[in-house]
């Protein structure tokens, strides 16, 4: 599959590393020049090039966002129209400034995003989990049932069964939290968000969560 | 509306209202899934008025139907006051023994747990 990854931290340098690990070919950007990202990219190998956001969310049938929630309005809407877009960000005030529909929970972070991509079809997952352990802690050969748990929401079941399906070859077990107006179930300060589980223990903490 | 009943009708098949007790909810048995779960809490704080999310912190009781129906008869008699022949409606004392196989029961926090014992 061609997957455009948009940031290149700690969450996207860690999801190129694994999907290019599974084969796929990544185009990896990050909100500067691309050629900043030469290293990178030769580090991660033959599947791998750098882009421009906008040329990875050309190229990706999937396209994961993993920048700071502030810089969402900077991301060209055009590209991203018809992809399956995966947004990994969270919201943290104290970086992204106070944001009075989040405040109030009268949205959810990745509504937002969505509403800035109209014609995506996003979704949110990655977000709850910390990049070592989504690089490391993986379990290609283990049953779904043992695997670490990533909890994914989104209102188009066809892209949630795709999503799934690449979490799944690299060693988690995807389980929804339902559509983007349930995804607080996911966001920080609920039970999920950084908790290692196995999928029986994650549906019992997402059924948790409060608001 | 017992749990058995609830939960066929939020998995929207009457067959699994005469699923065994020792039926897993989750893996390993029905698979319900996190959004099928919300649902399903939801609906038996609707129909209950019991919070099982809010009261069972580790959410033991979603072991298996036998454990969640038990739960949450356990906390509508205590919500209830202990009213008088209400164990009737629950099928009450013969159930409370059954949750005491369950490999999970002996993590449970429990205060519902002791009040039932006590009461049966």
């Amino acid at each position: 599959m061609q997957i455009g990854i948009v940031g290149a931290g700690h969450i996207g340098g860690t999801l190129a590393t694994l999907f290019t690990r599974a084969g796929h070919e990544v185009a990896l950007a990050n909100s500067r020049d691309p050629r900043t990202l030469a290293d990178t990219v030769a580090a991660l190998g033959p599947n791998a090039h750098a882009a421009t956001a906008a040329d990875a969310a050309a190229f990706g049938e999937l396209v994961a966002i993993a920048v700071p929630l502030k810089a969402y309005s900077a991301l060209p809407p055009a590209p991203f129209a018809g992809k399956i877009v995966v947004d990994a960000n969270n919201y943290y005030a104290q970086r992204d400034g106070q944001i009075p529909e989040l405040d109030s929970r009268s949205a959810t972070s990745t509504e937002l995003l969505a509403r800035h991509l109209p014609g995506a079809r996003v979704l949110k997952a990655f977000n709850t989990i910390y990049y070592e352990h989504l690089l490391e802690r993986g379990r290609p050969d283990a049953p779904a049932a043992d695997r670490y748990a990533i909890p994914i929401a989104g209102d188009d079941a066809g892209a949630k069964a795709v999503l799934t399906g690449l979490i799944d070859e690299i060693g988690f077990s995807a389980v929804d939290t339902g559509t983007l107006a349930d995804s607080w179930r996911q966001e920080p300060d609920t039970p999920m968000y950084g908790a290692e589980v196995q999928p029986d223990q994650a549906v019992a903490l997402i059924a948790q969560a409060r608001r | 509306m017992s749990v058995p009943a609830i939960l066929a009708a939020v998995v929207g098949d009457p067959a699994v209202a005469t699923l065994p007790r020792d039926t897993p909810l989750l893996s390993g048995g029905l698979g319900l899934d996190s959004v099928t779960v919300v649902r399903l809490l939801a609906e038996i704080k609707t129909t209950t008025g019991v919070d099982v999310a809010d009261l069972d912190l580790d959410l033991d009781a979603l072991a298996t139907i036998g454990t969640l129906t038990d739960f949450v008869a356990a906390h509508r008699e205590q919500r209830d006051g202990g009213e008088q022949g209400g164990g009737g409606q629950q099928g009450g004392g013969g159930q409370q023994g059954v949750g005491g196989q369950q490999g999970v029961g002996g993590q449970r926090r429990g205060d519902g747990e002791q009040r039932g014992d006590a009461r049966g």
